[in-house]
């Protein structure tokens, strides 16, 4: 830890990551709080693997990798709403497809991209060293695309993550909602791949937010508590990997299911002596 | 079909139902159903389970659209005016480990009013407080909403439908979870509302809605409407077939 923070004043790339790890932990604290009581996490999973299809079309052509997962993300988030929407019940099934199909699509570009492929590694669990500094503005202008969407149409989004049909019956446009929310979850994993990568992508969407309805009871509060969790866990996970040399993301993710673990256990714990203690007071 | 026409009331009836069926695939579940509710009255929709009730609800409120046969809603297809309809659901449909307060909850009741972009105004919160004490739920502005009993979440949903300032209040068995006390007292409630508002409520409980409404329609696929005080053993019996009796209960 110590040797951690002695090179964060050295080297600029450990800065960097820090920044990063920052900046994406503002899109898991506002959408996750989302994704975990709207209870969509599989979806988020889903459109996580699905994005491999468009970073491997990316690298294949030559392009941004980013850019062909922002792509990516948003195609099979519209898609997945839209069967949602159309067919009531039957996303699970396309969500598994879209899955697979997107990992595959993305292998295939990626074997077939000339030249040396060791990126496969670093899209499926993430590089936050290598997050170049350029991509900080592109991560923060992403933050800023989140939090002022939420801001702006937070009694939409309430309403429809808490009572679908009442917010129908109300004039909300529940639909174009929807679809925007899942737009919002697409943009929110895209930032989180810079730092654990589409595989771990999961557990910094729903970990923290899950943490934090262990103790919050208000959405904006929920958000406000999983934002500092993953700012925690991201800087944490930094720190302590780079001493042992770990990888960084999959040490986030281990801190943070650690997290997840003991807050259950404690917070029912919690809970059952508070309803003793209630019990027996009369 | 029967009309409360001793009732004065305004010239166009709120709600119109104009030879209406509805099938969900080969089940017919209305069918050539007319109704007509004039403004102030307090209509009670009884029958069976799985007689269409909820479908007519549905179709009132816009949440369907009818095959065949019209609806209007004061003057306007259902889907229009769906914002000056309260309704208070039987189930509620959000996850009761939402984290949301009663106030919060009660505050939707104000959207689709005023701008759509931003937060609620102070205006939607002191509406909000009337709502709320309107129907004796006060004190649990603050509450979770999740550790409301049955009969306090109805009053919370009852509250959520009046801070939207309707002209009409739909209510689907809301006194289904709850007993007979609650029930009585959401009873009278309806009734001190049914002074500025058009009721419609659906019911299982046919004896003791006729205390309180002006009308009773009973919808079994078909719809038949009498006057409270002809709901006789004839009306049950072809509504319900044979093993349901009327007990007179007067109080």
């Amino acid at each position: 830890m110590g040797a951690f923070l002695s090179a964060l004043g050295d080297y600029a790339f450990l800065q960097t990551a820090l920044i990063a790890g920052l900046l994406a932990s503002v899109g898991c604290g506002v959408i996750g709080t989302f994704v975990v009581i709207k209870r969509i996490a599989f979806m988020a999973g889903g459109i996580a693997h699905s994005v491999l299809g468009g970073m491997g079309a990316a690298l294949y052509f030559g392009l941004d990798p980013f850019l062909g997962a922002l792509i990516a993300a948003i195609l099979s988030a519209l898609l997945i709403g839209a069967v949602r929407l159309a067919w009531k019940t039957q996303e699970d099934t396309l969500i598994g497809a879209l899955w697979a199909i997107g990992m595959a699509v993305g292998i295939l570009f990626i074997a077939k991209t000339p030249g040396y492929a060791a990126d496969l590694m670093s899209f499926l669990f993430g590089n936050i060293l290598l997050v170049p500094a350029g991509e900080l503005w592109l991560m923060a202008g992403l933050d800023l695309v989140l939090v002022l969407t939420v801001a702006l149409f937070y009694r939409q989004f309430l309403a429809i993550t808490f009572d679908e049909e009442f917010a129908r019956l109300r004039g909300v446009p529940v639909a174009f909602f929807y679809l925007l929310l899942l737009c919002l979850v697409a943009v929110t994993v895209v930032l989180l791949i810079q730092v654990v990568g589409l595989i771990l992508v999961i557990a910094l969407l729903t970990l923290p937010a899950a943490i934090a309805s262990h103790y919050v009871h208000s959405l904006g509060g929920m958000m406000l508590v999983a934002t500092l969790l993953g700012a925690v866990f991201t800087s944490l996970g930094l720190a302590l990997s780079y001493g042992p040399d770990l990888p960084a993301g999959p040490t986030m993710i281990l801190i943070a299911g650690g997290a997840y673990v003991l807050s259950a256990l404690t917070s029912r714990l919690l809970r059952r002596r508070m309803a003793t203690r209630r019990a027996r007071s009369v | 079909m029967a009309r409360a026409s001793s009732r004065v009331v305004g010239a166009d009836p709120v709600i119109r139902i104009r030879d209406l069926s509805f099938s969900y695939g080969d089940t017919l579940v209305l069918e050539h159903v007319d109704l007509s509710i004039e403004r102030g009255e307090f209509v009670g929709l009884i029958g069976p389970n799985a007689g269409g009730k909820s479908t007519l609800l549905r179709l009132i409120l816009g949440l369907l659209d009818p095959q065949i046969g019209e609806i209007s809603v004061l003057g306007r297809p259902p889907g229009q005016m769906s914002r000056q309809v309260g309704y208070v659901p039987q189930f509620p449909s959000f996850p009761r480990d939402f984290p949301i307060s009663v106030e919060q909850v009660v505050t939707m009741g104000r959207l689709g009013i005023g701008s759509f972009l931003g937060w609620y105004r102070s205006a939607d919160r002191e509406i909000v407080r009337r709502a709320l004490s309107e129907v004796d739920a006060s004190d649990l502005a603050g509450r979770p909403i999740g550790t409301l009993s049955g009969g306090q979440l109805q009053r919370v949903l009852m509250a959520r439908a009046l801070a939207g300032d309707p002209e009409i209040l739909i209510l689907d068995e809301p006194t289904a979870n709850i007993d007979q006390r609650g029930e009585t007292s959401i009873f009278d409630l309806l009734a001190r509302l049914n002074a500025r508002l058009t009721i419609l409520v659906v019911s299982h409980d046919i004896a003791f809605i006729s205390d309180y409404v002006s009308r009773v329609a009973c919808l079994n696929r078909t719809l038949k409407c009498h006057p409270t005080t002809s709901v006789d053993g004839d009306a049950i019996h072809q509504l319900y077939g044979d093993h349901v009796r009327l007990i007179d209960h007067s109080h």
